[in-house]
Parts: C-alpha cells; sequence; structure tokens
C-alpha cells in the first residue's frame, strides 16, 4: 500500500493526519535513548530470570527487577564483561538475585458500587488465612476474614465504608501483619505502618 | 549481523546474541510500551517481561517473520493486558468531556527534544485498541497488513480505529487537519 | 467520677452484612449510631460514638486508657482516634506499655494538630495531621495544606503529603507538589494520582520519588486532570498469555 509516503490520497475516504503523526514520531524521539547500562541490566536480568522460569508456578507475581537492579548495576560496573555460558546456575543467582516469590504483597482497593469497597491482596507465598483489620472494624482479626479465590490466589474481602480516611493493615495466619507497599502509607507510630485509604464522596 | 543470525546464536545458547538483540530493540520497546500505558515504571515491566516472554519461546520464532514485528505482538498483547487490568479496577473518570471542558484553548505548542506531555495526556485518553492502532501506524509506521498480523484484527477495523483515535486527538489536542498547514 | 464522656460499650457484632457502621462525621450534633448503642447507656454529651473495648486490655491498663480519653475529652480533642490506637496495639499485641505511650504521643500529637489546623477541623483532618507530625512533617508545612482546602477537606492532601516524604521526596517538594495540586477541582483524584505514581516510581531507585513528582505535575499544570492515574490504584500482577 502506498500510505506511507506523505502526503498520500485519501485511503478510504481518510486522509492520513500528517501532523499528527509527525507530532507522534516526534515524541518518541523526543525520548532519551535506554542507557546502556540499563539495557544490559535488562538483558541479564531476562537471563536470569529465564533460569528460573521453570520453577515459576502459573499464577505466582513476576519477579520484580529492580529489587536485583541495583545488585546488577554494582556488579555491571565492577565486573563489565559478558556473562559465560558456563556460568553456572548458582553463580548466575548471586550475580544477579532477582527476587522471585520473595516479595512483597501487592494490594489493590476498589471502591464498588453500593459503598462497599473491595481489598485485593497478592501474597508472595502461600497462606492459610489472612485477615483485614482496620480502624472499622476495631482491629479485629476475626471481624473480617479475606477469602481465597481459586483462580490465582488472590485474598479478597468486601467492607462497606463510608466516605473519608481508613486505616487498615493485613494479618497472615494470624500473627504476621502487612501492608500494601504501594497504597498510601500511614508511618510507624510505635507499631508499625499501616495503610490509609480515602473513600470518595460527601463526608 | 541480521537478527535472524542473532536468534540462531541466542538459541545456540550465546547470551552475547541475545544481549544485542535487547539492545536493538530495547528503545523501540520502551517507547512504544511508555506510549501505551503513560508511565514509565509500568512501561520498563511490561518490556522486560516482553523481553523474557521472546527470550523463552526463541524456539518458536520463525526467521522468516520480522524478529521486530514478532518481537512487538509479544509487547502489545502485554500492553493490553496491563490497560485491561487496570481499567477493570479503577474508577471511572469522565474522560473526553473533562478534558474538552478544561483544556485550555490553544494548549502550548510542542518543542522537539522536550517530551510531549500534552500528547501523553491525549493518548491517555483513547480507547486502548484506538491508542495502539494509532501509535503502530503512526508512530511505528507500520502498513495495515503489519498491523493485522501483529494483533489479529481485521485492517478495516484497524482503519477505522487508527480514525477515530486521530479524530479524537486531534479534538483533545485542539487542533484540526486544517490547521496543521 | 463519671464524666460525661462516651464511655461506650463495644458490641463486636459480626452482622451478617460485615457492616460495622460508626458514624464518621464530626459535627456540632451528636452523632447517634444505633447499630452499637447499648439499651440503658445514657446518651453522651460527646460528639461521635466511640467503641472501647476494654475487655481487649487488662484492668489497669483499660483504667489508665479511659484517663487518658477522658484527658482528650477535656482538651476537647476526637477520643475515637485514640481509641483506634490502643484497639490497634491490642490486637498487635503490644504490651500495655507500648499501648499507653503510643496512646499518649498520639493525643499529644492531636493536640499540636488542633493547633496548628485550627478549630473548624475534621476528626479526620486531625488525626491524618497528627500522623503527618509523627512522622516529621513541620508545621508551617501543614499550615499551608490548611490555607489550600477548606475546612473539613484537607484529609487527602494530608495523607497524600505523608505517604510522599515517606517515600523520600523532600519536604519543600512535597509540600509545594501537595498544595498545587489541592487548589485544583477534582483535587483528590490528582492527589492520590500524584501519591500513585510517585510510590511505583520510588521503587526504582533513589532520586525517582522526586522525578516523578515533578513530571507529574507539570503534567497537571495546564488544569487538567490525568485520567490514566487512577486514584483507585490497581497494582495487581498481570499474567499476561504466551506470545
Amino acid at each position: 500500500m502506498a500510505d506511507r509516503d506523505l502526503p498520500v490520497e485519501p485511503l478510504d475516504g481518510f486522509a492520513p493526519d500528517v501532523d499528527l503523526a509527525a507530532r507522534l514520531r516526534a515524541s518518541y524521539g523526543a525520548l532519551p535513548p535506554a542507557d546502556p547500562v540499563q539495557v544490559e541490566r535488562v538483558t541479564r536480568a531476562v537471563l536470569a530470570s529465564a533460569m528460573h522460569a521453570s520453577s515459576r508456578r502459573d499464577g505466582s507475581p513476576r519477579p520484580r527487577w529492580w529489587w536485583g537492579a541495583a545488585a546488577a548495576a554494582l556488579l555491571v560496573v565492577v565486573v563489565m564483561r559478558p556473562w559465560r555460558p558456563g556460568l553456572s546456575h548458582a553463580e548466575a543467582h548471586r550475580a544477579f538475585p532477582v527476587p522471585s516469590a520473595s516479595d512483597g504483597p501487592v494490594g489493590a482497593t476498589r471502591e464498588e458500587r453500593g459503598g462497599a469497597v473491595r481489598f485485593d491482596l497478592v501474597l508472595p507465598s502461600p497462606a492459610a488465612e489472612v485477615s483485614l483489620v482496620g480502624d472499622f472494624n476495631g482491629w479485629d482479626d476475626e471481624a473480617t476474614p479475606m477469602v481465597r479465590r481459586a483462580s490465582d490466589g488472590t485474598w479478597s474481602a468486601r467492607v462497606p465504608l463510608p466516605p473519608g480516611r481508613h486505616v487498615y493493615a493485613f494479618v497472615v495466619d494470624g500473627k504476621q501483619w502487612l501492608i500494601d507497599p504501594l497504597a498510601p502509607q500511614v508511618p510507624d507510630a510505635g507499631f508499625g505502618p499501616t495503610n490509609a485509604l480515602i473513600v470518595e464522596g460527601p463526608r | 549481523m541480521t537478527d535472524a543470525e542473532l536468534v540462531v546464536r541466542t538459541r545456540a545458547g550465546d547470551p552475547d546474541a541475545f544481549g544485542t538483540l535487547v539492545s536493538r530493540y530495547y528503545d523501540a520497546c520502551w517507547r512504544f510500551a511508555y506510549h501505551m500505558l503513560g508511565e514509565r515504571a509500568d512501561a520498563e515491566d511490561v518490556v522486560q517481561e516482553a523481553l523474557l516472554r521472546a527470550y523463552l519461546a526463541i524456539g518458536r520464532y520463525d526467521e522468516r517473520d520480522q524478529f521486530r514485528g514478532w518481537l512487538f505482538r509479544i509487547l502489545t498483547n502485554l500492553c493490553r493486558n496491563a490497560l485491561t487490568s487496570r481499567s477493570r479496577r479503577t474508577r471511572r473518570f469522565v474522560q473526553d468531556e473533562l478534558a474538552l471542558q478544561s483544556a485550555p484553548a490553544p494548549l502550548p505548542s510542542w518543542a522537539p527534544g522536550v517530551e510531549d506531555a500534552a500528547l501523553l495526556r491525549a493518548l491517555a485518553q483513547l480507547d486502548p485498541l484506538q491508542r495502539e492502532a494509532v501509535l503502530l501506524k503512526y508512530a511505528e509506521g507500520l502498513e495495515y497488513g503489519e498491523m493485522a498480523a501483529m494483533t489479529g484484527a481485521g485492517e478495516s477495523a484497524l482503519k477505522m480505529r487508527v480514525k477515530r483515535g486521530c479524530e479524537r486527538l486531534r479534538a483533545l489536542l485542539g487542533r484540526t487537519l486544517e490547521d496543521a498547514s | 467520677m463519671t464524666a460525661p464522656l462516651a464511655m461506650a460499650w463495644l458490641v463486636v457484632a459480626h452482622l451478617a452484612a460485615g457492616t460495622l457502621m460508626v458514624e464518621q462525621t464530626v459535627g456540632p450534633l451528636p452523632a447517634a449510631d444505633t447499630a452499637t448503642r447499648q439499651p440503658g447507656q445514657p446518651p453522651t454529651g460527646r460528639r461521635e460514638q466511640t467503641q472501647f473495648d476494654a475487655t481487649r486490655f487488662d484492668s489497669v491498663t483499660a483504667n489508665t486508657l479511659r484517663g487518658l480519653f477522658e484527658d482528650a475529652v477535656e482538651m476537647g480533642l476526637p477520643t475515637r482516634p485514640l481509641i483506634n490506637r490502643a484497639l490497634e496495639g491490642a490486637a498487635r499485641r503490644m504490651s500495655s506499655e507500648r499501648i499507653i505511650r503510643v496512646v499518649r504521643e498520639h493525643a499529644a500529637a492531636l493536640s499540636s494538630a488542633k493547633a496548628v489546623l485550627g478549630p473548624g477541623s475534621s476528626e479526620a483532618e486531625l488525626d491524618a495531621a497528627a500522623m503527618a507530625l509523627r512522622s516529621g512533617i513541620d508545621e508551617p508545612s501543614l499550615t499551608a495544606v490548611r490555607r489550600s482546602r477548606p475546612a473539613g477537606s484537607a484529609v487527602t492532601a494530608l495523607v497524600v503529603l505523608t505517604d510522599l516524604v515517606r517515600r523520600g521526596v523532600p519536604r519543600p517538594e512535597a509540600r509545594e507538589a501537595v498544595t498545587s495540586l489541592a487548589s485544583l477541582p477534582r483535587s483528590d483524584d490528582a492527589l492520590l494520582g500524584l501519591q500513585s505514581t510517585v510510590a511505583k516510581n520510588a521503587l526504582r531507585g533513589p532520586g525517582m520519588a522526586l522525578d516523578a513528582l515533578n513530571r507529574y505535575v507539570r503534567g497537571t499544570a495546564s488544569g487538567t486532570v490525568t485520567p490514566s492515574t487512577p486514584a483507585t490504584t490497581d497494582r495487581k500482577p498481570v499474567r499476561p498469555p504466551d506470545p
């Protein structure tokens, strides 16, 4: 097709937008190129992950490469030579400690119609039970047990919450307290950090 | 060395070869992912995942295909998934209406070399399939035939997505085809 | 000596709907929460119903805590945040000494927060501000946030400011970003979007939190909201199909 060359006659009555195309290409060009250290880091991460690929269960969280990125970056600077195929599995693991199942939890909250909020939590390792605790249930770890979804192991709970600020955390197997690392955090004031949720609406 | 030769070496266990492939395509992948997802961290995640899957599936790659196209097929799939998962969970905004109401007229024009924030915002408000089609067509410069092979959609559907996507972008950016020249 | 304060007895009700509704708004009238008030309980003259489950503490600790709550009332401070901290401490199996210390410190922080934010502030604002103070945010920053939002509506700004600083954004930049976003329409969405993007990017390395903050604020400078940065975030890892 001839629509690669600009300007051209309309295709099916639709004239290609010359200016928009130029702007998109310029936007691409405006982004800085990835620096070679980053590219090398990604390569090593991929190769290291691939070594562990067979042991990863389907549905388990992806390795968070950046945890190992600092170590890798250091290694790249210090040992700036290509990977040798003969590198043993163990050495590869040490050289680039890609975290797999030992990562932290991943949480999500979602407001649903009717004034409820759904809390989801993905845990790096299996748990027998998980509870949601917070100001809204008196921090009672028996008040709001979470339910484990069979399909992918996510733990969920639904809580009706009025608009405003709600402080919460998760309790795993009745003893380990976790928070969602990416949700707004309430810093440790003597007990440990918790999360804060803002529910929208008139207060 | 051609991509095909690098693939052959990668299969033979040569990690330098894979490293070269990554360095060839990382930028292109990342720029696409960033325009699709709008978030640097997400774009990096997705690109890394795409490269990993490409590496794991390298045995299935057919050297008669373009490596870039094959890699991008994986990448576009992952971007779509990321967006679907994100949109299922997030609070909906009244996107276009809000943007049109509050969009200042006119937005400052983009300058070469400076990241085009207005364009990225406008892209973010497109339907993901339209956004993907517009990027593949105009930023990646693909033919509709290539896009059809990559996305599995028909060419006329793709043309419609590009058309609608461009119309919406133009409206959001406050410019028309007539103003372009 | 009985004080006209909320000595509500807790019924931890496992309601079928899983609801434990607590009256959250703070206004001039007592907020009656009929779901938890016990028959025979004298109506309180206090603003909010609080639920202090004394059974979760030994009697000495419970009495000490009640004393702290009474003091708070006399200082015009809300007791619910203090009760919540006590219950949290009990849930975490903290020692009595620690619980009492934390409740005391929180009461002091609430008092400072009230002095800084002013008397018209809501309980949620005071609680959020108290946590901000305890995390090292200074009073001028709280004053700046107070000025940027009408009374009662600064909670999100305070929460986000606290979080940004925790992620490594320097205080002056965090304060500047929060106060400027706080004056936008739909500021809560913009603020939570900022929190989300900074939280994600902070993991990428030092300086990345501030970098993300600057990019985000610049992107919203023209006044448009960034719809692609959702307020309710999805951080669940995605498992894409095989290629």
